[in-house]
């Protein structure tokens, strides 16, 4: 492959993603009532040690909400957010003087979380003319690393390098941040591009 | 002076005593803590994959639980001239739960497997194990006493 065809490639998967993203802002600041900005979206192949270093380290504790993308095996999608945040985020959707405690919280997490999946597949959707639905969401708390290294084995993502797909969204000024990765299957980028002819 | 030295991912450090070995955030990998008592050296090994065989490219090779393990242990084998090693492991969890998964398919089980028999078949006894379950675990080796921590999230430290 050229220089020029990778960076093309690399141009296209990042508009996706930012198309994806833009779509998702859009709908999550619909639903808080609130304004939700998003950095440049994040496209990099990378090491595990370096996503370790410059994106989130391997022991930050964080909420993940995990959505599979059913049909042909394309892959799933990560809402990963701080604990903290999770709950400041919740505490702007529920009604006062809701009594809440964490399951109130993580189903609140999780429903977000649906919403910002289905609105970024939507987008995508029109792009490719392509079907794509997603799984009902399921939420775990632990260690970044033991989350993001076995969903990228489950996704049989095997290599020491992998390619890390994102969009950061802000809420609150910088108070509230929270990301959603997308982690594809083998060759899904690929039949990606190809749809869009490229 | 001693050093805490830290495993990455698919990656194997070996030291000695006074040092302690650690690696972070396994979730389906799988941690195995080497040591020859005698001369209280160690190895700590991070495994991604239980098995080789269908890959072309292993020149990664500390990231297969088929070929680390054999490696490692002739490795700490050679140094110390000690042939009783002795073993601990943990991870091989199950992050996320799906009813459709079956155990046959899950990595952290095959993980787990893939090692118990490979240390068997290598004589190696298992004083120790933490492994399946849905957390995500760090391990620390200490290399003076064979002692190895397991810290989970909300989760009291479990000691092997």
């Amino acid at each position: 492959m050229s220089d020029e065809q990778a960076l093309l490639r690399y141009d296209a998967l990042q508009e996706i993603v930012n198309i994806g993203g833009g779509h998702a802002a859009t709908s999550l600041s619909k639903m808080i009532g609130n304004k939700v900005d998003m950095d440049v979206p994040f496209v990099k192949l990378m090491p595990y040690e370096e996503v370790f270093r410059t994106v989130q380290a391997e022991d930050d504790i964080v909420k993940v909400v995990l959505s599979k993308l059913l049909g042909n095996d394309y892959g799933v999608f990560l809402f990963v957010i701080k604990p903290e945040d999770a709950e400041q985020l919740a505490h702007i959707l529920i009604p006062e003087g809701t009594k809440t405690d964490d399951e109130l919280i993580d189903s609140t997490i999780k429903e977000l979380s649906n919403i910002l999946v289905q609105s970024f597949l939507q987008a995508v959707i029109q792009l490719i003319d392509r079907p794509l639905i997603a799984s009902v969401p399921v939420l775990t708390m632990d260690m970044f690393g033991s989350i993001l290294s076995s969903v990228y084995m489950e996704q049989e993502q095997y290599n020491n390098n992998i390619i890390i797909l994102k969009n950061n969204f802000y809420s609150l000024g910088h108070v509230i941040e929270g990301s959603l990765y997308f982690v594809p299957k083998p060759n899904v980028l690929e039949q990606l591009l190809k749809r869009l002819g490229i | 002076m001693s050093e805490q030295l830290k495993v990455g991912i698919s990656d194997y450090k070996l030291t000695e005593a006074p040092n302690e070995l650690m690696t972070i955030g396994l979730g389906s990998c799988v941690g195995i803590a080497i040591y020859a008592p005698k001369s209280k050296v160690g190895a700590l090994s991070h495994i991604m994959l239980p098995d080789s065989q269908s890959f072309t490219d292993t020149s990664h090779w500390a990231k297969f639980a088929d070929l680390a393990l054999p490696k490692i242990i002739e490795e700490l084998k050679c140094k110390t001239g000690e042939t009783d090693l002795l073993a601990k492991i943990a991870g091989g969890a199950s992050m996320f739960s799906f009813t459709s998964d079956s155990p046959s398919l899950q990595i952290g089980q095959r993980n787990i497997h893939a090692v118990k028999s490979k240390l068997e078949e290598l004589n190696l006894p298992i004083l120790g194990e933490h492994v399946g379950g849905k957390m995500g675990r760090s391990m620390f080796f200490n290399l003076e006493t064979f002692e190895v921590r397991i810290r989970m999230v909300n989760r009291e430290e479990f000691i092997l």
